[in-house]
């Protein structure tokens, strides 16, 4: 066979994927008990114990988890490399969960005990990750813009994740700060979330867009100007965070990223808007809910930068967190699950039996339900968290605990769906 | 214009797939390909290099020839081996 320089097969075993995705919302019923439980007083300080808790809840255990499922799935098939000592990502899953568990458990019940565990487990799997998808993007000659997304991103967070380690050790004692804490907060914060999550989201919504949703093509030369321009606010805010610089020229830094978020924004949802086929479903309205999301988080952190109010650190943290960087990552996982399932399983039987339609392995009621839950717990969370009312962060905890728990039955919905035998 | 590793004197049979959401386009080739005669070849149109296609074919035992554009669409040619 030939196929032009493609390879075949690689797609991981399909058991490697869903573990992470399957496991996502269930770290997202974790955090919506934590806000249940303790209501606004998570969001009284972003230095809090137990607001570092809930947000690697968030970070790490519900994004992160998705998108290590989503590299392992989408470095074949976007990027055409193959993912080395694939049967490891299982090993990677374990210590994930074991070192998130360990890290908020450390840091909620104060337990030094944990903090080792969590270093250590959370650098395995790291490192086990990294080194795997690292190897794979940069055996890839194509430097297509998804490549080069995809390595900004894995790049980004092992330095975040080496900046997490360093700090969570100095605040236990293990061993002696190296920089001021500010500063290695603020870095790992730029780093993970714009670099690691903002570039694989932007990166795979170059492609995705137009593969699920029938649009025209990403513009590839934007594409790149895009990725130059927030390597460029990456490397600049991060030298600058490290140089304390004041507001106007961390602000300086960051507007060529800004405005390279802003273009990629508008040019989605322009692809969006002008769709082959006019079909709104519910993993299109998860991309225009975190499309609007993603502006507004980036302008909170602007406004932050010049009126320091801790309540806008909340509201770009649920922002960035729940309204764009959870919110896209749970609409792609309805359209790249039922894919999954039915390239598994019934791809083979094409032509032999009737094969169901993505449709069918994932009905839209059941998408659209939860979609409402997730939108309202933000509608709720937000409002809450800025103006500090208890009851409404509560109730806000409540739709999303009923919005993770509601996408945990649907993917569990779609996982057991198998063709039918006639013996 | 048909490639030069595509076999000559076979019927060309066109699959348009620029418009179809995934799957289908897979349905669609994979059907076609199930009744393609040995005189025939597939002609595959689509928006990107269709992947997770490709190990399907080979598991029916078909010959490709893959030809991509400026703008990421394609033309993939699919015919059986001629013993």
């Amino acid at each position: 066979m030939r196929s032009s320089g493609l390879s075949l097969d690689q797609a991981p075993p399909e058991d490697i994927p869903f573990r992470f995705f399957l496991t996502a919302p269930v770290f997202g019923l974790l955090a919506g008990s934590l806000i249940l439980y303790r209501g606004v007083l998570v969001f009284s300080s972003s230095w809090h114990f137990e607001t570092i808790a809930l947000t690697h809840l968030i970070t790490l255990g519900w994004v992160m988890m998705i998108m290590m499922g989503a590299f392992y799935q989408l470095v074949p098939v976007l990027a055409g490399g193959q993912v080395p000592w694939i049967a490891l990502s299982r090993v990677v899953h374990f210590f994930m969960i074991i070192g998130i568990l360990a890290l908020a458990g450390g840091l909620l019940l104060i337990s030094p005990l944990l903090f080792p565990v969590a270093i250590a487990a959370l650098l395995l799997a790291f490192t086990v990750f990294l080194t795997q998808l690292l190897t794979a993007l940069f055996r890839v000659k194509a430097n297509r813009p998804v490549v080069v997304a995809m390595r900004i991103s894995l790049i980004s967070l092992a330095l975040a994740v080496s900046l997490g380690v360093l700090e969570i050790g100095a605040i236990t004692g293990l061993w002696p700060p190296l920089i001021e804490r500010s500063i290695v907060k603020n870095l790992h914060v730029t780093l993970a979330l714009s670099g690691g999550i903002g570039g694989l989201i932007i990166g795979v919504g170059f492609h995705i867009i137009p593969m699920f949703y029938l649009s025209s093509p990403f513009p590839e030369k934007r594409a790149i100007w895009i990725l130059r321009a927030g390597m460029f606010s990456l490397a600049a805010v991060s030298v600058m965070l490290l140089n304390s610089a004041g507001s106007v020229l961390l602000f300086t830094a960051m507007l060529p990223g800004v405005t390279a978020s802003i273009i990629f924004t508008l040019t989605v949802w322009q692809m969006l808007l002008k769709r082959k086929r006019k079909v709104v479903d519910a993993t299109l309205r998860f991309w225009q809910i975190g499309l609007l999301a993603f502006p507004l988080s980036l302008l909170c952190l602007s406004v932050h930068l010049f009126w320091p109010d801790e309540r806008l650190t909340f509201a770009f943290g649920l922002l960035f967190l729940m309204g764009f960087a959870a919110t896209i990552t749970n609409g792609m996982l309805y359209k790249i699950v039922p894919f999954l399932i039915w390239f598994h399983r019934f791809s083979t039987l094409v032509g032999k039996v009737k094969v169901p339609l993505l449709k069918e392995i994932l009905p839209a009621k059941r998408t659209s339900g939860q979609l409402l839950q997730a939108a309202l717990a933000m509608l709720t969370l937000l409002p809450g968290a800025l103006l500090q009312i208890d009851w409404l962060v509560r109730a806000g905890a409540i739709f999303w605990l009923t919005s993770s728990g509601w996408l945990v039955l649907n993917l569990i919905f779609a996982f057991r769906q198998k063709p039918v035998t006639n013996d | 214009m048909i490639p030069d590793s595509v076999p000559g004197g076979h019927s060309i049979i066109t699959v348009d797939c620029r418009e179809l959401e995934p799957p289908e386009p897979m349905v669609v080739v994979l059907e076609a390909v199930d009744k393609l005669q040995k005189t025939e070849v597939l002609k595959m149109l689509h928006r990107q290099a269709p992947r997770p296609l490709f190990p399907l074919l080979e598991e029916r035992g078909m010959l490709t020839h893959l030809d991509k554009f400026e703008d990421g669409s394609i033309e993939l040619w699919i015919w059986q081996e001629v013993q």
